[in-house]
């Protein structure tokens, strides 16, 4: 069983530890409250991205709706902390459950349509939430939005401060990944995997496939709402035009960038197009001297780009290097040749 | 081999930050070697709410045209640095964090309240002096609006129906986030004058008929008709109450002070009064100080940008702009220093929207700089109601 587990995953740990100490050395470089804000941003967004990538990329099913989910999280988070005066860590965690019940009832309906009317469904998602928090006014504040949202404090660590919400963040995305990593090594995971190559196949073999489908929908809807919350109480004023259908196309486009079949795929999607839009905005401002919305002429280039050269993403780059080298090591022993599973872990 | 790559990986990351970082030390650093004053602007040049950002993107530039032309200030650049949200809160927030890490000693913005709210938090725990472009729900230190609060707007009306002894008032605004805000701040001032609200009625913003709603407030016999709501619905609030044959005046709110809403009245405009800044009247004004200052700026636009007009929300980038320069040419240069000069030594700043005094009120300028006006032959009427 371990053998199998071998050859069916690559190794996690090599890539999480380097992630770490990544993570944990980078406040040594960057000191200016602009990058900071950067990273926070970036680790809010990776949150949605690999949960995104599960529904996607194992499970086989789109959302363009995620940016609703998130809402209800931030909306959550504001609303009972300055409406209710709830604590702020009971606040997130009733937005997760509220998210995960909502989702979990809506995708019974939903996740039974497939393809196109899938992907129109969950923007109509979006656009219901977005209708509700825009026209809510004495709950959501409306157009005008919510402000005064507390800021988060751990056990006395004083988490408005941007250092320690930066570590804060990346811890929380730090377990989302070991807990979507055990997800997939678990059953659970190769039963999604299997929805993703045929689910008329996995039927045949008696297991229910909706009741998955269902379920990932939901734990990548609670990501969401998570990372809405955090976003609440990192920005501490939210109103609803952030939690548009556009939003939910860029989460899209973070993690087709990325890579679909893998976490990290998602994250690297999300560094990748984050800093791209801050690049973009600095050379068109700076030496093009054009302003507006260049990014989004660009964002089309890429996917274009992406979707023929490289449709698995750019974490299929780091795929292929590594397969170059196992093939050169296994050519002395006489270890099995790795299954091809795009990614992992 | 596998690993040498992975370092390498790790290892351009770290440089690809470092250098990011690198330059924004480095840009903090030359201002106090290179002697540049940074005033930051966070606009919306872009996306919906760039109706209303434009004028203000056209006014940064006209204002930096007129600081480079007058020179450095005590041996130092003054350069404004303009953001672009692109009508997106998260990105007026990184945009702010920007402007921070770059030490701007003042920032502008945001247009929206929304995106004013979200920076908000960020000026205060920085001590960073802010001014908002659009009004906002709460203050703070460091925090000075620019735009009228609604019970500021309030008051001229108020004044207008005491001098024409009218006491009912029949009241319709759209029901969005503009709309809503009239009626309480007005309901506030009017109870100790004795005027009463005898009618309310509201519409959808998008709403393309009214007449159902006039024909209810017309029941109840008001003097005068208030509307509060953004063009165009403002408008077909005022086609409807012609064709209905009403017969008393109709007050419009600042939000229908524009070229567009007269577009939409055309000769129907008996009766119709519209509360607007003195920019729009500034040629039938009496000589005054205010008058110089409003000619200047509406002269100087029209003349940069093809006989355009600036309006209200132009006005209030232009004071901002204003109100720190003078601090800097007063010899205050760090947002500390500002930030004391606006609280004690500045006294009365006479802006294009209204006379400003921190030390009183840092929410909203006076009433002074707008003003009732009838429509006549197409343009603004200037219609003097004894508040001079």
């Amino acid at each position: 069983m371990k053998n199998a587990s071998k050859v069916l995953y690559p190794g996690r740990w090599k890539g999480l530890v380097i992630f770490i100490v990544l993570i944990a050395l980078l406040p040594i470089v960057v000191t200016t409250q602009y990058v900071f804000t950067l990273l926070i941003l970036l680790g809010i967004y990776s949150i949605i991205t690999i949960g995104l990538s599960l529904l996607i990329g194992y499970a086989g099913q789109i959302s363009i709706g995620h940016a609703a989910f998130y809402g209800i999280g931030a909306y959550m988070s504001a609303v009972l902390t300055t409406k209710f005066n709830m604590s702020a860590w009971l606040a997130i965690i009733l937005g997760m459950m509220t998210t995960f019940l909502i989702a979990y009832f809506v995708g019974v309906r939903v996740l039974k349509l497939k393809g196109h009317i899938l992907a129109l469904a969950t923007i109509a998602i979006n656009i219901i939430v977005y209708t509700i928090l825009n026209g809510w006014t004495e709950m959501t504040g409306g157009a005008l939005g919510l402000g005064g949202i507390p800021k988060l404090n751990f056990l006395g660590i004083d988490l408005g401060n941007q250092v320690n919400f930066y570590y804060f963040v990346w811890i929380i995305v730090t377990l989302v990944i070991i807990f979507s990593g055990n997800l997939i090594r678990s059953n659970v995971g190769r039963i999604l995997r299997s929805i993703h190559d045929s689910e008329t196949g996995i039927e045949a073999l008696g297991i229910q496939v909706s009741k998955y489908k269902v379920l990932i929908f939901a734990i990548s809807a609670t990501y969401a709402s998570l990372a809405g919350s955090l976003y609440a109480h990192y920005i501490q004023f939210i109103s609803p035009s952030t939690f548009n259908v556009p939003f939910s196309i860029l989460l899209l486009v973070m993690v087709m960038v990325g890579g679909v079949h893998s976490i990290w795929g998602a994250m690297i999607g999300t560094v990748a197009i984050t800093f791209l839009n801050e690049g973009i905005r600095y050379i068109s401002h700076n030496y093009l001297h054009v302003s507006g919305e260049v990014e989004i002429i660009v964002y089309g280039f890429v996917i274009v780009v992406m979707m023929i050269f490289m449709p698995n993403g750019i974490v299929s780059l780091f795929d292929r290097f590594q397969k170059r080298n196992k093939e050169h090591e296994s050519d002395s022993g006489l270890d099995l040749k790795p299954v091809d599973v795009k990614g992992g872990a | 081999m596998k690993n040498i790559f992975k370092l390498g990986v790790f290892i351009l990351l770290l440089l690809v930050l470092g250098a990011c970082n690198l330059e924004e030390n480095q840009g903090s650093g030359n201002d106090s070697e290179n002697d540049e004053i940074k005033i930051g602007v966070i606009l919306a040049e872009t996306g919906p709410a760039s109706t209303l950002g434009e004028a203000q993107v056209n006014t940064v530039k006209l204002l930096q045209k007129e600081i480079d032309a007058r020179g450095e200030v005590d041996g130092k650049k003054i350069k404004l640095v303009k953001h672009d949200y692109e009508t997106d809160d998260t990105k007026a927030v990184i945009a702010m964090d920007k402007l921070i890490s770059d030490g701007a000693v003042a920032v502008i913005g945001a247009t929206q309240s929304g995106a004013s709210m979200a920076i908000l938090p960020k000026a205060m725990e920085q001590k960073v002096p802010l001014f908002t472009l659009a009004p906002i729900s709460t203050g703070g230190e460091y925090i000075y609006g620019m735009a009228h609060t609604p019970e500021v707007i309030a008051m001229p009306i108020i004044e207008y129906l005491k001098e024409n002894g009218m006491t009912k008032v029949g009241w319709i605004n759209a029901s969005d986030g503009f709309g809503v805000t009239g009626l309480p701040a007005f309901e506030k001032l009017a109870k100790d004058k004795g005027i009463e609200v005898v009618a309310h009625e509201e519409f959808d913003a998008s709403a393309t008929d009214m007449t159902i709603q006039l024909s209810k407030i017309k029941t109840k016999n008001p003097e005068v008709v208030i509307v509060w709501s953004r063009t165009p619905a403002a408008g077909i609030v005022a086609r409807n109450f012609q064709s209905l044959g009403f017969d008393i005046p109709m007050i419009q709110s600042t939000a229908a002070a524009n070229k567009g809403f007269i577009e939409q009245v055309k000769e129907n405009s008996k009766n119709i009064h519209v509360l607007g800044s003195k920019m729009n009247v500034v040629e039938q004004l009496p000589d005054s100080d205010m008058k110089t200052r409003l000619s200047h700026f509406k002269e100087s636009y029209a003349k940069m940008f093809e006989g355009k007009e600036p309006d209200l929300f132009a006005a209030h980038v232009y004071d901002g702009v204003q109100v720190v320069l003078q601090a800097i040419e007063e010899g205050h240069h760090s947002r500390e220093e500002i930030q004391t000069y606006l609280q004690a030594g500045m006294g009365d700043f006479l802006g294009a929207t209204g006379t400003f005094n921190f030390t009183n009120d840092q929410m909203t300028p006076d009433y002074d700089g707008i003003t009732i006006m009838a429509i006549e032959d197409g343009d603004w009427k200037y219609i003097s109601n004894g508040m001079e």
